[in-house]
């Protein structure tokens, strides 16, 4: 993550397609910035809800259609988990994400994701600061805002992930 | 002249005709021509005469360059380079053996001398040739026998039919031998009245490239013959050996700086479409393996399935089948991804892409090009309104009479920047580096983005030319930050930044005084020294003319550079410029 750029105020998350990471976002007016190389003279476009950076260029058209399509930053979240990405608090260093995540489903629907390692749980809608609600034995994102303190208190409440996936199960959640 | 004719059109355009043929006859009867002569001959042959306006011997010199003439006046030393083995072998006195065999390393030296790679059937002529040196040089170093050199063309690379005389030529053109032909039409008698030269068979079959070794047998070569046999072997053949791990510890085993050759030529990928095949698969062979010291990233970037693919100059990125996904599909700032001329990888299986004209220091061919947006409200707009058509790809693309797209070009790097080096770093980066190495980049480079925006970069400061912030290329994130420092490590981050307009650092000393962590770091990826004459479009530009470069205006137009460059030329000068480094993104051709 790129410490500086991540201001008290914006959110910051990391965007996997798999265990491919695609894109690092902030919730803040600023600059789009492709992989590609560019040519003498170019500027990168700026942009009024996101400041981004490409990961991975085989992913790069496709989320650029999503952001072509939203509204706000928070639109652009929940149509990135629509489109099938899956989102990591931005405090999440990349190098250490070796996994695709496994998603959190109920009734078909995916309220969030499960990554097999340490990490920070979050939602599209709240990140805490850095080194807080930072587990060992799960990263976790939550899509659904309802569902987002359960969620929270289901991962501060166990210590493996098949402790975890136990409690879901109990609430009717999967893990696919 | 061999009873030839030289013709010169009124434009100086030179044509020859041998006697008896029909004026402007074709490059064949040319070829047919020139055959027996050396390099040097021909080339004053073709001459223009004295005081020839300059562009006339540019097209001379593209003549030889054409269709594989060269490589026919090479050929025809490899006659009488086969023409010496014959008299050799039958010769009875030691004395006049010893005289022939001089004679025949001289000739040997002269054909790889004359041999640049262009030639297809020089290139499978070459180990076999490669092979006969070794032996006739050990033959004149020690005890002289007649018994232990391999004729060239005993195996499968020699030329199949006697070598023919210049007149005869003239008027019975003579199809070029293959390979393969050799092995079914007779050649020249064989010497029966000599004991015949034992061929070593791995040796043999190392000189046919349609012969596929086993490990067992590619370990009983040198490195030179074995990276001859992946020099010569075709595309499977060679990609193949990425999976198989015991030629790889073999290759390893060879050292590290073998063991670099032989990667690179198993990543790297020069497509037939390529317009100078052999001088750029040179010239990324000599870029890549400068950053492959270490035989770890080497070990990685083959597990990882990394591919390293030449761009033709005169074709567009996404017309090759590596990377035809894009075609039609746009970068996340909103530019066709199929105008793009450099591209690094980061996902195990996907393609890296260089381009032919930074490795030569060429231009892009005229016509390379896509139409897009100006700018990002502007696509925002035609989305919304459905005012696209569908484009080469069947997706919502701009329309021909939108004022608010352009037609989108390459742009041209400045001589000494080296777009091979930077794509190659970023694949290194994601597919060849360590964990480890990887979270030391990404340390380094958030502590740096804290530090003042005066601070130096690989690209200068986070300041445009009026002061104000702005991200540099290197500071903008943390893939450009490695792949930007490793350039100026290497030496090869000449010119101006494309973000701030500010000059660009460069040089191993600047690395090591400014960026000490990833200093360590590319001294255990890099070779000993930096790169020389990389991207070299200034070797080839006229001086710059003496007006004052534009200044710069809306940002789509913005030029960088004031470096002008003409045609490939040798006498600096004498054409006018013709394209500048300073191509604008948008449109302007």
């Amino acid at each position: 993550m790129a410490a500086a750029d991540v201001s008290a105020t914006a959110r910051t998350y990391l965007v996997f397609r798999g265990d491919v990471c695609a894109l690092e976002i902030a919730g803040r007016p600023g600059t789009l910035r492709s992989m590609a190389a560019p040519p003498p003279g170019f500027q990168p476009p700026t942009h009024p809800f996101v400041d981004a950076t490409s990961h991975n260029p085989a992913t790069e058209h496709a989320t650029r259609e999503v952001l072509l399509a939203s509204r706000s930053f928070e639109d652009f979240l929940t149509r990135l988990v629509e489109a099938g990405f899956d989102l990591a608090s931005g405090h999440t260093d990349r190098w250490d994400v070796e996994e695709a995540p496994r998603r959190i489903v109920r009734a078909g629907q995916a309220v969030g994701a499960v990554w097999p390692q340490a990490g920070q749980f979050s939602s599209l809608w709240w990140q805490p600061a850095p080194d807080e609600a930072v587990y060992p034995h799960a990263l976790v994102t939550s899509y659904d805002r309802a569902l987002t303190d359960t969620l929270h208190g289901m991962v501060a409440a166990t210590r493996s992930l098949d402790a975890l996936e136990a409690a879901l199960e109990g609430l009717d959640l999967k893990l696919v | 002249m061999h009873g030839s004719r030289v013709q010169r059109s009124q434009d100086g355009a030179t044509t020859t005709a041998p006697d008896g043929a029909t004026p402007g006859a074709s490059d064949r009867g040319l070829s047919n021509q020139l055959r027996g002569m050396s390099y040097a001959e021909g080339a004053a042959m073709l001459a223009p005469p004295p005081g020839t306006h300059a562009p006339v011997q540019l097209q001379v010199d593209a003549k030889l360059r054409s269709v594989g003439l060269k490589g026919r006046l090479a050929g025809s030393s490899y006659a009488r380079l086969y023409d010496l083995y014959g008299k050799y072998q039958k010769e009875k006195s030691p004395e006049g053996a010893q005289a022939l065999l001089a004679q025949l390393d001289t000739a040997i030296d002269a054909w790889l001398a004359g041999h640049d790679g262009s030639d297809k059937e020089d290139a499978k002529r070459l180990p076999g040739v490669q092979n006969l040196s070794q032996q006739v040089k050990a033959a004149l170093a020690g005890s002289p026998s007649t018994t232990e050199t391999t004729a060239p063309t005993e195996t499968t690379t020699a030329p199949t039919q006697t070598p023919t005389t210049p007149e005869t030529t003239q008027t019975a053109p003579t199809p070029e031998p293959t390979p393969t032909e050799t092995t079914e039409t007779s050649g020249p008698p064989a010497p029966t009245d000599a004991p015949p030269a034992p061929v070593d068979p791995i040796l043999a079959r190392l000189a046919d490239p349609t012969q596929v070794l086993t490990v067992n047998e590619l370990k009983t070569l040198n490195a030179t013959q074995l990276l001859s046999y992946l020099d010569t072997r075709d595309k499977g053949t060679v990609e193949a050996l990425r999976n198989n791990n015991k030629f790889i510890t073999h290759a390893e085993s060879l050292g590290a700086p073998t063991f670099a050759q032989v990667t690179v030529r198993i990543l790297l990928r020069t497509p037939d479409s390529v317009v100078n095949r052999g001088a750029s698969r040179d010239e990324a062979i000599r870029i890549m393996t400068s950053q492959l010291r270490d035989p770890e990233i080497c070990k990685r970037l083959l597990r990882n399935s990394a591919w390293v693919v030449i761009v033709p100059k005169n074709k567009l990125m996404t017309e090759l089948p590596e990377f035809a996904q894009w075609a039609g599909t746009y970068t996340f700032d909103g530019r066709p991804w199929d105008i793009t001329r450099g591209m690094g990888s980061f996902t195990a299986g996907n393609a890296t892409a260089i381009a032919e004209e930074n490795l030569l220091g060429e231009g892009v061919a005229d016509g390379i090009g896509r139409r897009g947006w100006t700018s990002q409200a502007a696509q925002d707009t035609a989305l919304a309104n459905g005012n696209t058509e569908l484009n080469e790809a069947g997706k919502a693309g701009p329309k021909s009479d939108d004022p608010n797209t352009r037609v989108m070009n390459p742009g041209v790097y400045c001589s000494g920047y080296s777009t091979t080096n930077h794509e190659f770093f970023h694949t290194i980066h994601g597919l060849g580096l360590s964990r480890q190495d990887q979270r030391l980049i990404q340390q380094a480079y958030d502590a740096k983005k804290s530090t003042p925006p005066e601070t130096e970069w690989a690209d200068g400061p986070r300041q445009n030319q009026t002061g104000s912030f702005s991200e540099n290329y290197a500071s903008s994130t943390v893939y450009e930050y490695f792949a930007q420092t490793g350039c100026a490590f290497q030496g090869t981050n000449r010119g101006t930044d494309p973000y701030t307009g500010r000059p660009r650092n460069n040089g191993r000393s600047w690395v090591t005084a400014n960026e000490p962590e990833l200093a360590g770091l590319l001294a255990r990826v890099c070779s000993d020294s930096e790169l020389q004459n990389v991207n070299p479009r200034d070797a080839r530009t006229a001086p710059p003319p003496t007006t004052a470069p534009p200044a710069p205006t809306a940002t789509t137009t913005t030029t960088t550079t004031t470096t002008t460059a003409t045609a490939p030329s040798t006498t600096p000068g004498a054409a006018p410029p013709i394209v500048g480094d300073s191509v604008a993104f948008i449109g302007q051709r």
